[in-house]
């Protein structure tokens, strides 16, 4: 697992065709790993909806059956992670690869209706807009 | 689009349960309806996406659930009691009295 994040710093996973790519890719895997333990389980997989926002990235979780103590998101190294766990249902687990820079204090969360909808904000590119330097 | 709900029955002496998930779900747009031992859920999702966001991986978008269950003539129907948490339906479905297990005694 620590050396994919070593190629991540080499190649440009994380811009423009490569962030999609990935994240197909990433989804795929993910799609997968949850459609065998939820088949063993006996549920089905969680369905979500990622999308492109004029601020950054949003995305939608169906979780039907679970109280928002049960469920815990995370977000680090470009990736968000959410696990949802109860008895009932047993457990859930979603990873989604993102590329561009996170703004990751200003992520915000919100379970209604058995979605879980989240929003990540990119960070304001700041770096890319010129400054007039005064001279004295 | 309509989908069929994901659903599971847990069968035991007394009756049934029955759990619906119905995620995006308002509990006023569950419609709940029992006809000769026939059971018809349908609900809509009513989900507003706002400007500017635009759906970048290929996520199905159901609208509407329906779900049409024919159960054991052994259950009693018309008593279901229904509860709706976290965007699941649970509906507890007892059997009628004469199918439930019970012991005759014998005469002397």
């Amino acid at each position: 697992m620590n050396q994919t994040n070593d190629m991540r710093n080499i190649l440009p996973w994380n811009s423009g065709i490569f962030a999609e790519l990935n994240n197909i890719i990433n989804q795929s895997i993910n799609a997968i790993d949850s459609e065998v333990e939820q088949r063993c389980a006996g549920y089905p997989n969680s369905k979500h909806q990622l999308f492109s926002t004029e601020s950054g990235w949003a995305a939608r979780v169906d979780l039907p059956g679970y109280t928002k103590e049960e469920i815990t998101l995370n977000f680090e190294d470009h990736t968000l992670t959410l696990k949802a766990e109860n008895e009932t249902r047993g457990e859930r687990n979603l990873r989604l690869a993102l590329g561009d820079e996170v703004e990751t204090t200003a992520i915000s969360a919100k379970l209604e209706n058995g979605i879980l909808e989240i929003t990540l904000p990119k960070k304001e590119s700041l770096s890319l807009e010129s400054t007039d330097i005064e001279i004295q | 689009m309509t989908v069929k709900p994901h659903y599971k029955i847990a069968n035991n002496e007394t009756g049934a349960s029955i759990s619906i998930d119905l995620p995006g779900v308002k509990k006023e747009d569950v419609k709940l309806t029992s006809k000769a031992g026939a059971l018809t859920v349908s609900a809509s999702r009513t989900q507003t996406t706002p400007e500017g966001w635009q759906l970048i991986n290929q996520a199905a978008k159901p609208e509407e659930y329906e779900l049409d269950l024919e159960l054991d003539k052994t259950l009693n129907v018309s008593d279901a009691e229904a509860k709706f948490e976290n965007a699941v339906l649970t509906l507890s479905i007892s059997k009628h009295e004469e199918s439930l297990p019970r012991e005759i005694s014998i005469q002397n």
